[in-house]
Parts: structure tokens; C-alpha cells; sequence
């Protein structure tokens, strides 16, 4: 038993040993001259998101080296900038939408940039002014119906709170999903001051109120609801990888709120060079095709050709938007609603 | 040649002690400063004033109430569970006990979609009992209230009772029962006056981390919770993530880690107060076969219980990884079957060196834990019995774990901002050290005075007495922690996250990006392989029921 105690040590120290050999090993890989470093959110960065092949395509172009460092999710991304700012590692920020950037412009953790292409995009996409923000890609929060359901879909935003539609409804909370706060600004574009109101009918017909998208999502096509809140692209998804067109996007007449995704340059990036050729590239248009089956949200370029499943996609012609800070100002109390 | 193999011993029992300092120094440091970073770093960051004061009192007890109740559900199922693992012999004996892997090593988002498909409104059980009985709505309906999650939680961790209690009670010294009997005890009466107070302290220590677990956890609250439901983690996430309030997000903390230790603290007295003086001789007792038509109707219900109504969920996750992209169009949860999941898993570039990350990083971790373990346990039991330093050595251990993850991510982020998955395996057994310690401390505590005192009075000095005669005889509580601390390392996808060790990737970061992209077939899969793995290192640690 001794011996075995010993063997035991011993075989440790080796694993220990050997680590640290290899710790020194791999740390004397210093870091290229010419390479940015990107903060995004995790399925961004993932092998089946766009960054792989965005930094792919990237680095063939300019020559700079991308390295993708995966924070979580958008609000992880901000938080980590914020929590580095006296010493900033990251070069650019990706995945602050306009809900975050209220939240970036108090955090002073990044500088405005106008890229080359920016006159091509949208000024309704247009998120800051000084272009603290550059949008790469949007989509339009929708109501999405399960039509293998028995329940009659809804016909308004304003309808949702309608008794028949009792548990039957996901949403996520707007604490903790892009979504979720989302569904808030909706419900505050469509109608004004009396969404408390609305929010104090809508309690009993929400069934539960999900940490995060896939949660909720995950919960939808489980059967647990008819209706769960999402993009109008999600049908675009369920076309491209399932082949069906069981789930539907609902297009409502008080219109639909918009998430615009963008990125931007971080104050004090090692490298605001090579950040900026980021920045640019993001607009071009050989980035932005790798977006919409990568994403399944909108390009900004209007010059892209979307693919064949985005016809599953209906879109909205009404885009309300509500600022946001008034919108995280509102979190506090549609929680303290529901929690009533 | 006796002399040399003496040198040779005495010089790796030196490096071992050394070696095992070190483990300790820096799981204690991986933990104490993140956490003084996390609480002095961020302060002063945010707006000063607090107005979710009220709110905030309220999620305060409702954590605290939703965590006892799940706590004391976990003891319920898990105190049985104990009883059959440790002393009856029965086919599936050893996987009841490998169960203890499911709560350490499957994500909380795995198990929810598990509870979702088995007890969810169209979920298994409702479609059984609908059609049984001609149902048009579905009868239980109990799982997205407060009940669900207390039902939840409480189930899905019953197998961390059932590990710290079961090896107690395998050493419980028949003789008491034995003398109880002669005194004219029933049975009722010898399992309340004798057995439950030798076993209190570990059903304590297990409740007390059932407790902690279900205190910090955020995904199934939120779910399952009911709406509206807020708990003090997500208050300190907002206020981190969405305000960046990092001044409110460490008061919180600060206010979270208050409560769990006042709790702890209970523990720590009732603990004291029930579990002295009960010591057994080391000898194992033998388990018996069931016998008597009641315990075989009472064995067979209860076991079967827990096959339905914990296994049962827990099958929706192979049977999901089956699940090709086509069962999206199919109604009522009928699914189209093929290996597509696997293929594509497997398939993967990133699944093998994810498959090496993990295993690599498992074993350091593991092993640092349990090394920090056993120098803790020379500080706890080294000397001679009794020396008075009770209260420190139970509540030392649970510190780690009385900290929010959450705070203590931020903590690392100010620390490294590029990590390196040493310093990843050394974070985490920073917190799963303490698992390692509960194991060996039962073994520990299961060595008679008598020996550990001629065990001191033999040997050349209280070192050399742990090394040679208490750590042998704790072999097996050694090995079973070090099963833990991998199984929490293979499962952990938080830690990889936070310290953003570049291009590192893990198995259970792999699985948190499957899910978070809706590739759930994927994500069940790689849940499947992850389960294995930790299962397995149970299973094989258990299965060394002779030695000793």
C-alpha cells in the first residue's frame, strides 16, 4: 500500500513536471507583429459561426493575423473590455448591439471610426452617430408560431396578451438575453407609455421566461409552447437545416423592433491599425456573404445575395426603435411586474 | 539494499509532502485572490447609490428557501440510495453509485432540456398519461413553478448525497446496531438513535454542498423557477453585465458569500454536535444480498423509482443525440433516428484535441486537487486526535465554494488576461479540492483514535505517521476524490470561458457551443461522451471494493 501511495506521488509529480515544461514551451510563442486580436461572443467564434472564415478571409486579403478570443456572450464581451480597460488587449469589439451601446458609451471602452464602405450602409441601420459602432448584420425580433399547434396564432403584439393565449407563450429574460430585453423594446415601441399595462396582462399567458435564447428556443420546438419570441430569419434556419416549414415568423402591425449587431475599434488597441483594415473588411462584401447562413440575420450590404431559404424570412416594413437607454431603464420594472 | 529502498522512501515521501504543500499553496491561492481581486478590483467602478435594495432581499430568500428545500429533496432520495450502495448487494450496485457523475459533470442545460422532454408539458410522462387515460391536457403541469425547480434541482443532485454518505455507512459500526437489538430495539428505534446520528455528519456535509450548488446555480431558477423569479446570481449578473455595475454586482456578492457562510456556519454546529464519538474498526462490513419479500418489494421500488424518474429523463439525452435534422418537421416528439449527430461530432477537426484538453487538463486539475486534499489533511488530522482545530478544518474547505462563480470569473479576468490551461486546471481544483477533501476526510475520519495514537507513538514523527499509516489506510478516499475533481474539471465549461486560454477547447465548451448554437443532437452527444468519461472514472474507482 506504501509503494502504492508512492507511485501515486511520484506519477503526479511527473504530470506536474511535465505541464510546466510545456507551459514554457507554448508562452514562447510570442505574438506576430502584425495580428489583431478580436473579442467577440461565443457563436461568433465557434468553427460553424463566421469568424473562423471571416479571419480566414481576412488574413489572405491584408496579411494580418486575426486571433478570436471568445468572451461568452455580447454583454461578456463589453464586461471583459471594461474589467481591461487600464491595460485593453483587444483590438476590436464584436457583437454590441444597439441595446449594448448605450451601456460601451459610459464604459469608454471604445473609440468612434468611420470605415471605408460606410457610406453604402443604411442610415436606418446607422446605430451611433460617430460611428462608435459599425453595424455588420440585423434582424427583426418576432413572435415565431408553431403551426402543428391547435391554437389560432396571434394576430397583433397587442393580441399576445389575450387570455387563450394562457402558458402559452416562451419568452427570455430581459436580465439575461439579448432577446429577451428585445422583446421589452417591442413592447415599448408598440406602445408607448402604457407597456406596463400590457406587461401585467401578458404574465399569466408567458409560460416561463428562459436564462438564454437556445434555452427558450430549445423549449419551443420541444412542444412546450406555440409561441416563442426570436428573429424573423429563425424560419430561414429551419428551411436551410431541417427543411421545413413548421415554424413560422409572424409579422405584427405595430411592426418589429430591430437588434443591429456591430463591432468597433477598442480605445487604446495594441494594434488600431491592423483594427481598423478590420473594421473596413467587416463591410466589404466578401465578408458580408459569409453572414446570413453563418448568423441567419440580415448583411448590411444590400449588394449580397441573401440565399434561396431566406424566402422562409417574411420582413417587416415598420422598424420602431426605442433608445436604449430607456429600454435598460425599463428592465427593473417589467421584472418587478412579473415578479409581483 | 533495505536501507537504500528506506532513503529512496524517505526522500519521495519529502518531494510528496512538498509537491502536496504546493498543491494546496495554489489551490488555496487560485482561489483567495481572484476573489480579493473580484471584491477590491471592481469596487468603485459603478454608480454608488443601490436601488434595487428591495428586490434584492427578496431574491436573497427566495434562493435561500428554494436551495434548503432542493437540499433537503437530495437528502431524501439520496439517504435510501445510500442504504442499498452501502449495504446490500444488487445487480446495477455500482451504477447507482456512478451516478454521482451526472451532477458534476453534465451542464445544467443538458439536464433541463432532460427534465423538459421527460416531465415537460409534451414531455414523456404527459404523453404516457394522456394516453392511458384519454387526457386532452396534459396532468402534471408542476414543472415550471416553484415546485418544478425545488423537484429539479433536489433530484438532479441526490447522487451527491448519496456519495458521502454511502462510503460512511459502510463503515458503521455494526456492533452498536448489534448491541441496540439485544437491548430490545426495533428497528424504527436503532436507525433513529443509532444509525442517523453516526451518519449526521456526512449527511450534513453532502446536504451542505447540495445547499451551495443549488445557492450559486442560475440556468434552472430561471427556467423552471416560475416567472419573475429572480435569484442573487442573476441580481449580480445584471448588474455586472448589463449596467456594468461592478460597485452593486460586488455587494451582492459580497452579500451572497455572507449568507452561504452563515449558513455553512449552521452546518458546521449541527456537524459538530452529532458527530463525535462515533468510531468504528476499519474493517469493512460485509454487504449482504436482499432479502424477506419486503425489502425486495421496498429495494425494487425504490430502485425502479429512480430509474424511472431520474434515469428516464436522463435517457432523453442519448436518445436526442439520434436525432437527425429531419425530426424537426415530425409532430407530437416523434423523432427520425441516424448517427448524423455522432458522424458530424466526431467528425469534427476541433473533437480530438478538445477530447486530449480535456483529458489532459482532468488529470492535472484532479490531480492537484487531490494532492491539496491530502496536505490539507495532514494540517486537519496529523497529530495526535482531537487537537481542537474542528471548526476551522470543516469550514476552510467550503470556502471555495461559498464565493459566486460569476464574481470569482471576474476575479480571474483582472488576474490573466490570457490565461493558460495550467493555470486552468489550477483554478479549477482551486475549487474542487474541497470535493476531494470530503472523501478523504470520511476516510479519514472512519481510522480508529486507537490507531492513529499508535500510529504517532510508532512512527518517527506525525508526517511520517500520516504518510505511512492514515493516507494507506485512506486510499480508497483518495481515489474517490480524485474521481470527483476530474468529473468537475471534465464538466466545466465556466472557467475555460473566463480565462479565454487561447486556442484551448474543451469538451464541455465544445457542448455550451453546440447548445448555444441549437445543434442540440450535438450538444447530447458530446453530453453523452462527457457523462462516460466522468462516469467512468467512478465506475472504476468503485469497483476496487477489495482493497484495502
Amino acid at each position: 500500500m506504501k509503494t502504492k501511495i508512492f507511485t501515486f506521488f511520484f506519477f503526479f509529480f511527473m504530470i506536474c513536471a511535465s505541464a510546466l515544461v510545456a507551459a514554457k514551451g507554448s508562452s514562447e510563442g510570442a505574438k506576430a507583429p502584425s495580428s489583431i486580436t478580436v473579442y467577440a461572443y461565443d457563436s461568433f467564434t465557434a468553427d460553424w459561426g463566421p469568424g473562423p472564415e471571416l479571419a480566414k478571409r481576412f488574413t489572405a486579403k491584408t496579411g494580418i493575423a486575426v486571433e478570436l478570443v471568445s468572451c461568452g456572450d455580447a454583454g461578456q464581451v463589453l464586461s471583459r473590455a471594461a474589467l481591461e480597460k487600464k491595460s485593453p488587449r483587444a483590438d476590436v469589439l464584436v457583437g454590441i448591439d444597439n441595446n449594448l451601446i448605450d451601456g460601451a458609451r459610459k464604459a469608454g471602452v471604445l473609440v468612434p471610426y468611420k470605415p471605408a464602405g460606410a457610406e453604402a450602409v443604411s442610415p436606418a441601420l446607422v446605430i451611433a452617430e460617430d460611428w462608435l459602432l459599425t453595424p455588420y448584420d440585423w434582424g427583426q425580433f418576432a413572435m415565431i408560431f408553431d403551426s402543428s399547434s391547435k391554437t389560432a396564432p396571434p394576430r397583433s403584439l397587442a393580441e399576445l396578451a389575450d387570455p387563450r393565449f394562457a402558458g402559452k407563450i416562451i419568452l427570455m429574460d430581459p436580465r439575461t438575453s439579448t432577446p429577451g430585453l428585445g422583446f421589452l423594446a417591442w413592447t415599448m415601441a408598440a406602445f408607448g407609455s402604457d407597456w406596463p399595462s400590457f406587461w401585467e396582462r401578458l404574465k399569466g399567458n408567458i409560460l416561463t421566461l428562459a436564462p438564454g435564447w437556445d434555452a427558450g428556443y430549445s423549449l419551443f420546438t420541444s412542444g412546450e409552447a406555440p409561441l416563442v419570441v426570436s428573429y424573423t430569419t429563425s424560419p430561414a434556419y429551419h428551411a436551410e437545416f431541417e427543411g421545413t416549414d413548421r415554424y413560422q415568423a409572424l409579422i405584427f402591425p405595430e411592426g418589429h423592433v430591430a437588434q443591429i449587431e456591430g463591432l468597433g475599434l477598442a480605445k487604446g488597441a495594441p494594434n488600431p491599425a491592423g483594427g481598423k483594415a478590420f473594421i473596413d473588411f467587416m463591410l466589404t462584401d466578401e465578408a458580408q456573404e459569409v453572414l446570413p447562413l453563418t448568423q441567419f440575420m440580415y448583411p448590411v450590404s444590400e449588394t449580397v445575395t441573401l440565399p434561396a431559404s431566406f424566402a422562409a424570412a417574411p420582413r417587416s416594413e415598420k422598424t420602431p426603435s426605442v433608445p436604449s437607454a430607456e429600454v435598460a431603464a425599463a428592465v427593473e420594472r417589467a421584472v418587478g411586474i412579473l415578479s409581483k | 539494499m533495505t536501507k537504500l529502498r528506506g532513503r529512496i522512501a524517505s526522500g519521495a515521501a519529502q518531494a510528496g509532502s512538498v509537491i502536496a504543500l504546493a498543491s494546496l499553496a495554489a489551490a488555496a491561492a487560485g482561489f483567495v485572490v481572484p476573489a480579493l481581486m473580484a471584491l477590491l478590483g471592481t469596487a468603485g467602478m459603478g454608480p454608488q447609490e443601490i436601488s434595487r435594495a428591495g428586490r434584492i432581499w427578496r431574491a436573497f430568500r427566495f434562493t435561500l428557501a428554494e436551495s434548503f428545500l432542493s437540499s433537503l429533496l437530495a437528502t431524501a432520495v439520496g439517504l435510501p440510495a445510500a442504504f442499498f450502495a452501502a449495504r446490500r448487494n444488487f445487480p446495477g450496485r455500482r451504477f447507482l453509485l456512478s451516478l454521482s457523475a451526472v451532477p458534476l459533470s453534465v451542464p445544467p442545460a443538458i439536464v433541463a432540456l432532460a427534465f423538459v422532454l421527460f416531465y415537460g408539458r409534451q414531455g414523456a410522462l404527459n404523453a404516457f398519461l394522456m394516453g392511458i387515460f384519454g387526457l386532452s391536457e396534459p396532468p402534471v403541469a408542476f414543472l415550471y413553478t416553484v415546485y418544478g425547480l425545488v423537484f429539479a434541482q433536489g433530484l438532479y443532485n441526490f447522487p451527491v448525497v448519496m456519495r458521502t454518505v454511502s462510503r460512511a455507512w459502510e463503515r458503521l459500526p455494526v456492533e452498536l446496531e448489534e448491541a441496540a437489538a439485544l437491548l430490545g430495539a426495533g428497528k424504527p428505534r436503532i436507525f433513529l438513535t443509532v444509525i442517523l446520528p453516526g451518519l449526521a455528519s456526512p449527511i450534513l456535509s453532502g446536504a451542505a454542498l447540495v445547499f451551495l450548488y443549488c445557492f450559486f446555480s442560475f440556468m434552472i431558477p430561471l427556467l423552471f423557477g416560475g416567472v419573475g423569479v429572480t435569484t442573487l446570481e442573476v441580481e449580480l449578473y445584471q448588474s455586472a453585465r448589463n449596467t456594468l455595475d461592478f460597485r452593486t454586482a460586488s455587494l451582492i456578492a459580497a452579500a451572497e458569500t455572507a449568507g452561504a457562510l452563515a449558513i455553512l456556519a449552521l452546518y458546521s454546529k449541527a456537524q459538530r454536535s452529532f458527530g463525535a464519538g462515533i468510531v468504528s474498526r476499519t474493517a469493512e462490513r460485509k454487504r449482504r444480498a436482499l432479502k424477506g419479500p419486503w425489502e425486495r418489494a421496498a429495494a425494487a421500488a425504490f430502485l425502479g423509482a429512480i430509474a424511472l424518474f431520474f434515469v428516464g429523463p436522463l435517457l432523453a439525452v442519448p436518445l436526442r443525440s439520434l436525432a437527425t435534422s429531419a425530426s424537426g418537421a415530425r409532430y407530437g416528439g416523434a423523432l427520425d433516428l441516424g448517427l448524423d449527430a455522432w458522424k458530424n461530432l466526431l467528425g469534427r477537426s476541433r473533437f480530438l484535441p478538445a477530447l486530449g484538453a480535456t483529458l489532459g487538463t482532468g488529470l492535472l486539475s484532479s490531480a492537484i486537487a487531490s494532492l491539496a486534499a491530502v496536505a490539507f489533511g495532514y494540517f486537519a488530522y496529523g497529530g495526535p486526535p482531537k487537537s481542537g482545530r474542528g471548526a476551522l478544518t470543516r469550514l476552510i474547505p467550503l470556502l471555495p465554494l461559498a464565493v459566486s462563480p460569476v464574481m470569482l470569473g471576474f476575479g480571474w479576468t483582472l488576474l490573466f488576461s490570457r490565461g493558460h490551461w495550467i493555470f486552468l486546471a489550477v483554478a479549477q481544483a482551486s475549487l474542487s479540492w474541497p470535493f476531494a477533501w470530503a472523501t478523504l476526510q470520511g476516510s479519514l475520519e472512519r481510522i480508529p483514535p486507537s490507531i492513529r495514537e499508535s500510529s504517532l507513538l510508532l512512527s518517527a514523527g506525525s508526517r511520517d505517521a500520516y504518510v505511512r499509516v492514515l493516507l494507506p489506510l485512506s486510499s480508497r478516499g483518495i481515489l474517490s476524490g480524485a474521481a470527483l475533481a476530474f468529473a468537475i474539471s471534465v464538466g466545466d465549461a465556466t472557467l475555460p470561458l473566463v480565462l479565454s486560454v487561447p486556442r484551448y477547447e474543451n469538451l464541455a465548451m465544445l457542448l455550451f457551443r453546440l447548445s448555444g448554437s441549437y445543434r442540440f443532437p450535438e450538444a447530447c452527444a458530446c453530453a453523452v461522451i462527457l457523462a462516460a468519461l466522468a462516469g467512468s472514472a467512478f465506475f472504476l474507482q468503485d469497483g476496487d471494493d477489495n482493497g484495502h
